[in-house]
């Protein structure tokens, strides 16, 4: 039987174990993303085929074609894949911990805590005079990390009673996230001119005028939670089990929930930084994924990373081209099909 | 492995639901708990799995006490399953049942041969074998007790506590979980302590029970030496004609 499913490696010291199908199912949406990616360079104020992409990718041109591809939409198309995949892989940590397919970062407050540092930074780092930054952006992160951790942090101890039930840790989650939404709110009326022209796409979220650093950044950023998130799998699958059946089977429980709690915050805070708060990837993509393949956590995250990272691209294609000239913020278009899909599940959970 | 509770107390703040108990489960017994509802058998099972802190007292298997070593260590000795757990619906039976070997496993040993072999045995063993990708949404209740039994399993653990096992299960399932866990207990020699309801099938199963009244262990022994109808009435406060069941040889209670 598991011969037939599964593709196993059975040595003395190391064994695992990894299904088929899924590795299938990730071929098929590599490709997907591929030609997304593709279409997403090509697409915009001046178009180029596939094949022109192609070229100024791989072939080393000085032309107008290159310029626009790799300076412009090359680093735009990454920054929104990795913001999206960052979203989507910190959604299903927070699904896991909270055994709850609703939960995702922009709810309990991680996204609107990330928001909250980098708002802080630009407010104490900006030149008012210049409008320019007076340290390197590469700290950035850092600060949305901080502000996430904290928003964490409020969340694990308001919701903390002889240990933290799920139920408890969504509920003050949205509560500790609409204090911080008053508080960037606050920030961005107070703080300098740059914020308040840029605070609209800011709030809904978007990957405009993202550069290759801050790319490179969330890149390295990103895969090192994603190789810290693959030695947690089967910590990540006990977790989605009853609590009771977790202690049992010798998990530390409160332990490892408040780690893979800042787990997920570290991963989100990186994308927030970079995009915002684009909403409902971490609770969209997810999902997709499960409807895709079987529920277990080694199944579902590079499924969600690549799922994750589309949605934002496809967004950000959206919003860039189709009421042209005019940019439209990608979080607009992932909360018109996200809020709709939350309370249909909302109404299906009884 | 003898599990043992030591004057354990057990409640929350004013309202103590145990107080000073002692209890030794004899080992390779299947051990059942009895007494009325909200009596405390549920709560002596939780905390003796170490899901219940006491408020005093000590929880032990073979003198180590089960608070104070470290949990994994635990985990490879004794198993809980309890009540109606929950889990992911999408869930298969085999991600679900494989997890069982969490306590056996790390990160680079996540599926050895000896996983393979425990978990497609107790997957037959269970009789879930054929239905192993099936999810867990799409399985009758029966099925999916005979799942959750499978996971304990997998855990390869010498005691395993279940709180009522049988619980919300048709009659026909019933009989099929606890014969399950006689076959166990028989032929693994695996420890079995069960919190169950009905007193006539904890009668025909049990070698050893337990009963809780008044926060304390009221009676215990074999069904044949303790069920009378003086222990029906001081238990579950109930008149009754305790005859023999003709076919187990078992005290069959009749309650009226």
């Amino acid at each position: 039987m598991i011969n037939m499913d599964f593709i196993k490696l059975q040595l003395k010291r190391i064994s695992f174990i990894y299904e088929k199908r899924t590795l299938l199912i990730i071929l098929v949406v590599l490709l997907f993303s591929l030609i997304l990616f593709g279409l997403s360079l090509g697409f915009g104020e001046t178009k180029f085929s596939l094949f022109t992409v192609y070229k100024a990718l791989f072939q080393d041109l000085t032309d107008f074609s290159s310029l626009i591809i790799r300076r412009f939409r090359l680093p735009r198309t990454l920054a929104a894949f990795l913001v999206g995949a960052s979203l989507a892989l910190a959604g299903s940590i927070i699904q896991s911990i909270v055994k709850n397919p609703l939960a995702s970062p922009d709810l309990i407050g991680i996204s609107s805590g990330g928001l909250f540092g980098t708002l802080l930074f630009l407010s104490i780092f900006t030149d008012p005079y210049a409008n320019s930054l007076t340290v390197s952006i590469a700290y950035m992160p850092i600060f949305s990390f901080l502000g996430a951790v904290a928003a964490t942090i409020l969340v694990y101890f308001f919701a903390y009673k002889k240990g933290v039930t799920p139920f408890r840790l969504i509920l003050i989650g949205i509560a500790i996230s609409g204090a911080f939404t008053a508080i960037n709110n606050l920030l961005i009326i107070s703080g300098p001119l740059i914020l308040k022209l840029e605070a609209n796409s800011w709030l809904t979220g978007t990957v405009y005028g993202t550069t290759i650093e801050e790319v490179k950044i969330l890149a390295l950023w990103l895969l090192t939670f994603i190789i810290i998130s693959i030695i947690f799998i089967r910590d990540l699958n006990v977790m989605n089990l009853d609590d009771k059946v977790v202690i049992s089977l010798g998990s530390l429980i409160e332990r490892k929930r408040l780690l893979l709690l800042l787990l997920s915050t570290a991963i989100a805070s990186g994308a927030v930084a970079i995009g915002g708060a684009i909403g409902f990837i971490g609770l969209l993509a997810p999902h997709i994924c499960r409807k895709l393949v079987n529920n277990s956590f080694g199944n579902i995250m590079p499924l969600t990373l690549l799922v994750g990272g589309m949605m934002v691209v496809t967004a950000d294609l959206i919003g860039r081209t189709i009421f042209y000239p005019i940019e439209v913020p990608s979080g607009v278009f992932t909360s018109l099909i996200g809020a709709p899909f939350f309370m249909y599940l909302l109404w299906k959970s009884k | 492995m003898i599990l043992k509770a030591k004057q354990v107390t057990l409640g929350y703040k004013n309202n103590i639901i145990l107080k000073d108990l002692n209890l030794i489960i004899p080992e390779g017994s299947f051990t059942i708990l009895i007494g009325s509802n909200g009596s405390g058998k549920s709560t002596l099972l939780k905390s003796m799995a170490r899901l219940l802190k006491p408020q005093s007292g000590e929880v032990t298997i073979d003198d180590i006490n089960v608070f104070k070593s470290p949990t994994k260590k635990i985990a490879k000795i004794l198993s809980i399953l309890p009540q109606s757990p929950h889990a992911p619906e999408e869930l298969t039976v085999f991600n679900l049942v494989k997890q069982g070997r969490y306590p056996h496993q790390s990160f680079l040993q996540q599926f050895s041969k000896h996983d393979e072999e425990v978990i497609n045995n107790a997957l037959n063993l269970t009789g879930v074998y054929s239905i192993r990708n099936k999810k867990l949404n799409e399985l009758s209740g029966g099925q999916l007790q005979r799942a959750w039994i499978a996971l304990t399993l997998v855990q390869d653990t010498d005691i395993i506590l279940l709180d009522e096992p049988t619980n919300h299960l048709d009659l026909k399932y019933k009989i099929e979980v606890l014969d399950l866990l006689k076959k166990l207990n028989r032929e693994k020699g695996r420890t079995i302590v069960i919190v169950l309801h009905d007193i006539n099938l904890a009668c025909r199963y049990a070698d050893y029970i337990v009963a809780i009244k008044n926060g304390n262990v009221s009676h215990q022994g074999k069904p044949n030496e303790i069920v009378n109808r003086e222990f029906i009435k001081e238990v579950f406060d109930m008149d009754s004609t305790v005859i023999t069941d003709p076919i187990f040889n078992s005290p069959l209670v009749i309650a009226y």
